[in-house]
């Protein structure tokens, strides 16, 4: 009879094993994708994928997000890096949290603001009308009549 | 007879009259009857003075003629008088707020006081209402948008969905302009599934020929639709179910005519493969000239191994083609890092393999099929090429 009970309980921890077994697979990796919203892609081994809610990570993967999208990454340890729009990360180890946040780094880099100067010359030139330059105002004053000498009518 | 001599001299002279008055309107008033005035806006030191009194008495006969209002402006304006020259412009533009030279010349008031919101605004609507001024404008609207001048008045521009900007990106960009600063506008257009092809390639192959890859494949990603970017990967499309854009990192089949590149490229529906289609590039037998394919990529450096399905058909004239990786620097393609066994001759789908190793320095690739000897000389080619699957995967 103790034996029986035994061995019934051997049988409930090999099940138990074999359950726990493949869900202890699927938790491979340090991390995980919390609140994807938008286009968010992970590196795979043959490049680029789309990364979905509660996708592991493993280290080395990175995480690129696309315009209007966020992802936060979340890790084990409770580390959260939050990626905004067009970022970039990739999920390292051995680094504290503040280090890791500091990483998501912007893929599209913003132009430094060149300084205007002097107001962008326009050159605006009404265009003249029939026989006459449009190079300037100048040339349409040089050859042509003074317009001084304009009369008020052309009756 | 003194009579008749009489009669044809008046005739004559009369003749002459008429024509010098037609002569002297030609060049004095326009086909509306309006006098000629000269431009606007132009108010440098060497621009020419206009008489005051004239443009008053020209405004007293027609109030409403804007390019006396807009010289009279530019006078005052000379002459130091602040307050009636802005009397002046806000009086032609209130009187043809759509007036090709009242924006053009409104707006190049606003710059030189440096209110740059105003002239954005107005070099807008220069631009929406007359694409002629596009080529004048467009220069000056790229400097503010350089200089990040007003990022409110762009994002108004933006969300307007402005149909000049898919131009204004055009050809900023091919006019050298930094393609960072317009990504920004061609992002919105994206988002409105209103960007084209040309405005996409040229930016991608800007921050590409600029050895800024990571940004050029961004942008391109940006572009693609959500459904394709469930499986990018590092060969993008490499199953070829999908039709070629042409466009960033997607395949470039070559469109050239066949007697010009002794080829054609298609991926014709196929028996026997993943899928539903296949590359097929067939040799006429004569002279080829050019890449059949091309993939441009954005690998980080490491090592890969890259595979895929080949069924070389009848490949006889010449070596071959085999497939290469190569760094491309500076917009310039550098020697194999790797490449392909040579397909020649006749056989079944089969399976092809090569690693390839990505140096630290090389941050751009470029996957082609090459005939052999292309880079040597004169390459003759016959036969048919198939390829399916191509895949490039990571080793660690």
């Amino acid at each position: 009879m103790k034996t029986r009970h035994l061995a019934i309980a051997a049988g409930f921890i090999a099940a138990a094993a074999t359950a726990i077994a493949p869900a202890q697979t699927t938790r491979e990796g340090v991390a995980q994708l919390k609140g994807v919203k938008g286009n968010v892609l992970l590196s795979r081994q043959t490049g680029l994928a789309a990364g979905g809610e509660a996708a592991r990570l493993t280290e080395h993967t990175r995480v690129i997000t696309t315009a209007n999208s966020e992802v936060v990454v979340v890790y084990d340890n409770g580390c959260e890096v939050r990626l905004k729009e067009n970022q970039r990360f990739e999920v390292e180890v051995d680094k504290p949290c503040a280090a890791l946040i500091a990483q998501a780094q912007s893929v599209l880099v913003e132009p430094a603001g060149t300084a205007l100067g002097a107001a962008p010359v326009f050159f605006w030139v009404v265009l003249p009308a029939v026989g006459v330059s449009t190079v300037g105002a100048n040339v349409l004053l040089g050859p042509g009549p003074s317009p001084q000498t304009l009369s008020l009518s052309p009756s | 007879m003194n009579a008749t001599a009489l009669r044809a001299g008046v005739v004559i002279a009369g003749l002459l009259i008429a024509w010098r008055i037609v002569q002297v309107n030609v060049v004095l008033y326009d086909e509306n009857g309006q006098a000629r005035l000269p431009a606007t806006a132009s108010t440098g030191v060497n621009a020419p003075t206009l008489d005051r009194e004239l443009l008053h008495r020209v405004l007293d006969r027609n109030p409403g003629h804007v390019v006396a209002l807009l010289n009279l402006a530019r006078e005052h304006e000379r002459a130091g008088d602040a307050q009636k020259a802005r009397q002046a412009y806000d009086a032609a533009y209130a009187l043809a707020p759509l007036h090709r030279d009242v924006l053009g010349a409104v707006a190049d008031y606003y710059l030189r006081l440096g209110s740059n919101a105003e002239a954005i605004a107005l070099l807008d609507r220069l631009v929406d209402a007359y694409p002629d001024a596009r080529a004048l404008a467009f220069p000056v609207l790229g400097k503010l948008l350089l200089a990040h001048a007003q990022p409110a008045a762009w994002s108004a521009i933006a969300s307007r969905k402005a149909a000049w900007i898919g131009p204004f990106i055009e050809l900023s960009c091919r006019q050298g302009m930094d393609p960072a600063a317009l990504v920004p506008l061609l992002l919105s257009r994206v988002a409105d599934r209103r960007a084209a092809a040309d405005e996409i390639g040229c930016i991608v192959d800007h921050l590409r020929d600029a050895d800024r890859w990571a940004e050029a494949y961004q942008v391109w990603l940006n572009t693609l639709l959500r459904e394709r970017l469930g499986d990018v990967g590092f060969v993008y499309n490499g199953s070829f179910e999908f039709a070629s854009s042409g466009v960033g990192f997607d395949w470039r089949l070559s469109r050239a005519r066949e007697r010009d590149s002794g080829h054609v490229v298609e991926t014709p529906q196929a028996a026997g493969v993943t899928g539903q289609r296949a590359l097929r590039v067939s040799f006429n037998g004569k002279r080829q000239a050019g890449i059949p394919v091309m993939q441009y990529m954005a690998l980080e450096p490491g090592r890969y191994e890259m595979s895929g399905l080949a069924r070389p058909q009848s490949i006889t004239a010449g070596r071959g083609v085999q497939w290469t990786l190569r760094c491309v620097k500076h917009g310039q393609v550098q020697p194999a890092l790797a490449n392909s066994e040579r397909f020649v001759g006749s056989s079944e789908w089969r399976r092809f393999s090569f690693e390839v190793a990505v140096p630290n320095d090389c941050h751009g690739q470029l996957l082609q099929l090459e005939p052999l000897g292309l880079a040597d000389g004169t390459v003759y080619l016959a036969g048919t090429a198939w390829f399916d699957d191509l895949v490039l995967r990571r080793l660690r």
